[in-house]
C-alpha cells in the first residue's frame, strides 16, 4: 500500500472536515510534551460524518490514530509510538437532548463535564460524577477513560448511568448502542464495551447517561485519627451502620486551613436536611468510639461550601498535561483494591515511597476502593529530567506488586513517556486478555485506534 | 441446526456418567420433558440430555467435551426465564447449574458475598438479613430464579428505580468459556481491560457459563415507607408518577397496576381488596435515612392528591406493606384466575410517554380483540402488557404474539426499548430488528463470535437469522445544533 505522505493527509482531512486540519510541526519542547499525545496531523470533526471520513480513511491508509477530547487523559496509557493523528472531538460538543422528565441526557461526546452539569443543574438534576478538571474533561473522554471521583462510594461510575451511545467503528460504520431508557437488555450490553475502552474500539459521539435529582443538603465532616488502626475502626463501624455517606475519603492533606498533617477522613452526607444533621451527629458518635476526632463539621451552605472546598482541593491534585509545573516530574497512580486495604495501603505506599527517596501524597475511598497516589518530584538543573526516573519506577513496581499481593490493581494514571516505556503501566496481563484481542481483532482488525496504548498491547 | 447425532449423543451420555455419576445425567424421554421450556410456555422443544455438574472444574469438563465433540449446549438455572432464553430448540444438551447452589462466602467489611449460580436469589438476603444485609436486585420471581439466571438475563425487578439492576452489583465472575476454559473477571472494582463483566451480565447464555458470582451487598435501609393511590383515571396515575419524579424524589420502587391486572391480582392468592372499579393502583415506596423520610412520602401523597386520587394511604406496618408487595409480585401469576393463557411483554419507555403509550397499548388490545393487563414498574418506564388469550382457540396464540410484537413497536416508536429485563432469548429475536439496523446487529453477533466462535453455546438465540438481500436501515444521521 502507498501511504500517503503528511501534507498529502492534511490536504485530503483538511477537505473533508472544512479546513479543520491542523499540521503540528517540529517537535514540542514544552514542559508537558512528556505528558501529551504528539502527532503530525490533528483534525477536528464537526459532526459525526466527518469522525467516520476521517476514522475510515486513516484505517484504509495506515494511519495510526488516537482520538482525543480534552485531554486530561493523555498521559493514561502504555506509549509505544506517536500515532500519526489526533482526531479531537472539542468541536462536537453541545447538549443534543435533556429529558428532564426523564432524567436522562443525551450530549455530543465532546461536551465537557461542566458544561454537561450547568444544563443538568438549571433543571436541579446532575450526573453524580466528580472527576475533577471538569471544564477539561469531555463526557466521551470520561467514558472512554473510565474516570471517576470521590463520590463514587454512594453513587458508582460512569458504566452505572451510561445508557446507549453512538460510536463510529474504524471502518467508517456508524452504530448505535443501548436506548435512550433506563432500563434495557435488548441484546448485549454493548455500551459497556467502551467503559474505559481507552478509544482502541470506536469513536464515541454522543452519549445519553441517566441523571439524579441535585441533593438537597450537603454535610461535611473532617475527622483525624493518629494512627491507621482507628481509622480501620471508623471505617468498619460506619461501612456496618445504615448511614449513607457519600464521599468516605481517606487523605493525607487537607487545604491549609483545616491542615495539621497527620491522617484525615473527609465524610460528607447528601440527602434531605434531617437526614445530613442525622448522619452527621451519627458520624460524630461513631467517630468518639473509634478514638478517631472530628476536627470540623457543616451542613446546609456551609456544609456544601466546605464539601466543596475539601473536595476541590483533593481533585486538584490528580495531575493533568496543563497542571504540570515546569522542571518536575509527576507520577500518578490509580489503585483499585479491596475496601478494607484502603488504610493498609495509605501506610505500605507512601512508605515504598520513602524507600525509593520519594514522597507520595495518597487519598483513598474508604467506601469505593478507589485511591490515588501521587509522586511530585523537582528536578534541579544540573541533574536534569530523567534524575529521579529509576526511583520512580522502583516504586511503581513495589506499589504495583503490592495491590496485587492484596487481589488488587495499580495503574500508572499519569507518567512522563520516558518513563512509561519500561513499566507495565496497566500491571499484569490476566487470563481473560485472549478475550479481549479477539474483541480488539475484530473490531479494529488493522490496529488504528489507539495501536499499543491499552493492556496487553491492544 | 439438526439434532444431535445419536451415537455422538451416547458416547457424551457415558462420558458424562462416568464424570457426574448416574444420577446426575437425564436421557430418558420422560426425564427430558420437563425441561422442554422456562417460563416462556410458547415454543418448546426436548433437550439430548440434561446433566448436573457439582462444580466449576466439572462444568469445564463438560464443555470441553461438548466443544471438542461439536454438541451444542445451553445453561440453565432455575427455568424461570421468561423468553425462552433456555429451551433447547436444537436439542441443546443441557447443563443445568441448581446443583452449584451454595452461598460459598459472605464478606460483610467488604459489603461483597460469593455465590453459586445455582444459588437462589432471595436466600442471599435471608441468609445475610440477620446482620442488616441485603441483596438488592429483586425480580419478581426472587423466591425461586437463581443468581446465575440473573447474571445470565440482567435481572431487574420493583426496586432498580434506585438501586439498579444485577449488572450494577456484579463485581466478578468465575467464566467456563464456550471452549471449557475458566477465567477470572473482574473481582476489585475497575479492573484494566474492557469490561467483559458487563459484556457477559444479559448474555443470556450465549458467551460461556458463569460458575461463581461475586455480587455486592448493601446495608438494609434503615427505614422503609409505602404508600398506596388508587385512581379513577390511568392518565391521572401516569401524571402522578412524572410528577414524583419532578419533584426530585428518588423512589426506592414506583409500581402500577391497571385495572385488567387489579382484577387478575384480586382473584390470586394475595388480595389485597381493591375496589373493582378504579382503573389504576400505584405502589410508591421510598427508603433511606428515617429522618425526613415521612416528609418524602407526605410529597408523595401530596402529589397524588394534586392528581385527582380517589383514595392514597401510606402503610401502618410492614404486614401492610407486605401484603401490598404479595399482592404486586404474584400479578403474573394471578392472571392465571383470568385468563387460561397470557403473554407478557417487557417494553420500556421514556416514563413521560407514558400516557400516550398506554392509550396505544389500549388501541391494540382492541385491535386484537384480546385483553391486555397492564403491570409495570412505572418509575423507571418497563412495562409488562399482560397479554390474555385461550391457547385452545384456533389462532388467538398466534393473535396474542402479534399484538406483542406490536406493543413493542409502539415502546421503539417512543424512543425506548423491546426489553428492559425480561430478555430476548427465543421470543423478541424478531423484534431485534425492530430496535437495530442489520449492522448493528452484526456489531453484537460480532462479540458473540469471539466468545463463542463455534456457536455451540446456547444456539440460536438473541439474535435474528441474518435477513438476506434486505435493505440495510442507516441510523438517522446526526445535527449539530
Amino acid at each position: 500500500m502507498n501511504r500517503p505522505s503528511v501534507p498529502e493527509a492534511a490536504e485530503v482531512l483538511a477537505e473533508m472536515t472544512g479546513g479543520g486540519c491542523v499540521v503540528n510541526e517540529g517537535a514540542d519542547s514544552s514542559a508537558d510534551a512528556a505528558y501529551r499525545i504528539c502527532s503530525g496531523l490533528t483534525v477536528y470533526p464537526r459532526n459525526e460524518e466527518e469522525v467516520a471520513n476521517v476514522l475510515k480513511w486513516a484505517n484504509e491508509n495506515g494511519y495510526r490514530v488516537a482520538p482525543q477530547g480534552g485531554g486530561t487523559k493523555d498521559a493514561l496509557g502504555q506509549a509505544v509510538t506517536d500515532p500519526d493523528l489526533i482526531i479531537s472531538m472539542q468541536k462536537i460538543n453541545g447538549i443534543v437532548q435533556h429529558s428532564a422528565g426523564d432524567l436522562i441526557v443525551t450530549a455530543y461526546a465532546g461536551t465537557t463535564i461542566a458544561q454537561l452539569q450547568q444544563t443538568l443543574a438549571r433543571a436541579g438534576q446532575v450526573l453524580p460524577i466528580d472527576p475533577g478538571h471538569e471544564e477539561q474533561t469531555t463526557l466521551g473522554g470520561l467514558v472512554a477513560a473510565n474516570t471517576s471521583g470521590l463520590k463514587r462510594g454512594m453513587y458508582g461510575s460512569i458504566r452505572d448511568y451510561l445508557i446507549a451511545t453512538r460510536v463510529v467503528y474504524p471502518d467508517g460504520r456508524r452504530l448505535r448502542t443501548g436506548a435512550k431508557v433506563v432500563k434495557n437488555v435488548a441484546g448485549y450490553d454493548m455500551n459497556k464495551l467502551f467503559v474505559g475502552s481507552m478509544g482502541t474500539l470506536g469513536i464515541l459521539t454522543e452519549v445519553t447517561v441517566k441523571v439524579r435529582p441535585l441533593p438537597q443538603s450537603t454535610g461535611c465532616a473532617l475527622l483525624q485519627a493518629d494512627n491507621l488502626e482507628h481509622i480501620q475502626k471508623l471505617q468498619a463501624a460506619l461501612l456496618d451502620t445504615q448511614l449513607e455517606p457519600c464521599v468516605f475519603e481517606l487523605t493525607d492533606r487537607l487545604p491549609d486551613e483545616f491542615d495539621a498533617g497527620k491522617a484525615y477522613v473527609v465524610v460528607t452526607f447528601e440527602d434531605v436536611l434531617p437526614s445530613v444533621r442525622y448522619q452527621l451527629e451519627q458520624l460524630r458518635q461513631i467517630a468518639s468510639t473509634c478514638g478517631v476526632q472530628v476536627l470540623d463539621s457543616s451542613d446546609g451552605d456551609e456544609g456544601k461550601e466546605m464539601a466543596e472546598k475539601v473536595l476541590g482541593a483533593i481533585r486538584k491534585r490528580w495531575p493533568t498535561p496543563d497542571h504540570v509545573v515546569p522542571a518536575s516530574t509527576v507520577v500518578a497512580l490509580k489503585l483499585s483494591s479491596l475496601l478494607a486495604d484502603v488504610p493498609a495501603l495509605y501506610d505500605k505506599v507512601r512508605l515504598a515511597a520513602e524507600e525509593c527517596g520519594l514522597e507520595a501524597t495518597f487519598n483513598g475511598g474508604l467506601s469505593s476502593g478507589i485511591s490515588r497516589a501521587i509522586v511530585t518530584v523537582h528536578n534541579e538543573e544540573r541533574v536534569g529530567n530523567e534524575h529521579h526516573d529509576e526511583a520512580l519506577k522502583q516504586w511503581i513496581m513495589k506499589t504495583q506488586s503490592l495491590l496485587e499481593e492484596c487481589g488488587g490493581h495499580a495503574v500508572v494514571e499519569f507518567a512522563p513517556k520516558r518513563l512509561k516505556s519500561s513499566i507495565a503501566v496497566w500491571g499484569k496481563d490476566r487470563p481473560d486478555m485472549v478475550l479481549m484481542r479477539g474483541i480488539k481483532n475484530k473490531i479494529d482488525p488493522q490496529g488504528t485506534l489507539n495501536p499499543g496504548r491499552f493492556v496487553g498491547g491492544i | 441446526m439438526d439434532k444431535v447425532d445419536k451415537n455422538k449423543l451416547n458416547a457424551f451420555i457415558q462420558f458424562a456418567k462416568d464424570l457426574l455419576g448416574d444420577m446426575y445425567v437425564l436421557h430418558r424421554y420422560e426425564d427430558l420433558v420437563a425441561y422442554e421450556c422456562d417460563a416462556y410456555v410458547i415454543h418448546k422443544g426436548a433437550p439430548s440430555a440434561v446433566v448436573f455438574p457439582a462444580d466449576t472444574e466439572q462444568t469445564a469438563q463438560l464443555v470441553r467435551y461438548l466443544h471438542e465433540h461439536e454438541i451444542p449446549f445451553l445453561p440453565r438455572g432455575a427455568g424461570t426465564g421468561l423468553s425462552g432464553g433456555a429451551i433447547p430448540l436444537h436439542g441443546e444438551v443441557i447443563i443445568s447449574l441448581t446443583r452449584m447452589n451454595k452461598l460459598l462466602h459472605v464478606d460483610y467489611l467488604n459489603r461483597r458475598a460469593v455465590v453459586q449460580p445455582g444459588y437462589i436469589n432471595l436466600k442471599l438476603t435471608h441468609s445475610i438479613a440477620a446482620k442488616g444485609y441485603y441483596y438488592a436486585p429483586d425480580p419478581s420471581s426472587q423466591a425461586s430464579c437463581t443468581i446465575g439466571g440473573n447474571v445470565g438475563e440482567n435481572a431487574g425487578g420493583a426496586h432498580c428505580l434506585k438501586y439498579g439492576v444485577t449488572t450494577n452489583h456484579v463485581l466478578g465472575l468465575k467464566l467456563v468459556t464456550c471452549e471449557g476454559d475458566v477465567v477470572e473477571i473482574g473481582g476489585v472494582p475497575d479492573t484494566p481491560g474492557y469490561d467483559l463483566l458487563g459484556l457477559l451480565t444479559g448474555s443470556e447464555g450465549t458467551l460461556g457459563i458463569v460458575t461463581e458470582i461475586t455480587v455486592r451487598i448493601l446495608k438494609t435501609p434503615q427505614a422503609v415507607k409505602t404508600a398506596l393511590a388508587l385512581f379513577d383515571d390511568v392518565e391521572d396515575a401516569s401524571r402522578a408518577v412524572s410528577d414524583i419524579i419532578a419533584r426530585g424524589i428518588v423512589p426506592a420502587a414506583l409500581e402500577m397496576m391497571d385495572k385488567t391486572a387489579i382484577e387478575g391480582v384480586e382473584n390470586g392468592n394475595y388480595p389485597v381488596g381493591y375496589p373493582r372499579d378504579i382503573e389504576a393502583v400505584l405502589i410508591v415506596e421510598v427508603d433511606g435515612i428515617e429522618a425526613g423520610l415521612q416528609e418524602q412520602i407526605d410529597q408523595v401523597i401530596e402529589v397524588c392528591r394534586q392528581h385527582r386520587v380517589r383514595e392514597v394511604v401510606q402503610a401502618k406496618n410492614d404486614a401492610e406493606r407486605a401484603a401490598w408487595w404479595a399482592n404486586r409480585k404474584t400479578a403474573f401469576g394471578a392472571m392465571g384466575t383470568i385468563s387460561p393463557d397470557y403473554l407478557v411483554q417487557d417494553g420500556v419507555i421514556p416514563r413521560t410517554k407514558l400516557p400516550e403509550v398506554l392509550l396505544k397499548i389500549r388501541k391494540i388490545s382492541e385491535r386484537y380483540r384480546l385483553r391486555i393487563a397492564n403491570v409495570f414498574h412505572a418509575g423507571d418506564g418497563n412495562l409488562h402488557p399482560l397479554i390474555l388469550f385461550d391457547a385452545r382457540v384456533p389462532g388467538e396464540t398466534e393473535r396474542a404474539v402479534k399484538a406483542g410484537s406490536e406493543v413493542l413497536k409502539v415502546c421503539v416508536e417512543v424512543g425506548g426499548s423491546i426489553t428492559g429485563e425480561h430478555g430476548v432469548g427465543i421470543e423478541k429475536m424478531e423484534d431485534m430488528r425492530v430496535l437495530f439496523t442489520e449492522e448493528e446487529i452484526a456489531a453484537q453477533t460480532d462479540i458473540r463470535d469471539v466468545f463463542n466462535p463455534r456457536g455451540l453455546c446456547n444456539p440460536g438465540k438473541m439474535f435474528p437469522q441474518p435477513a438476506r438481500c434486505v435493505e440495510v436501515k442507516k441510523p438517522a444521521s446526526m445535527e449539530i445544533s
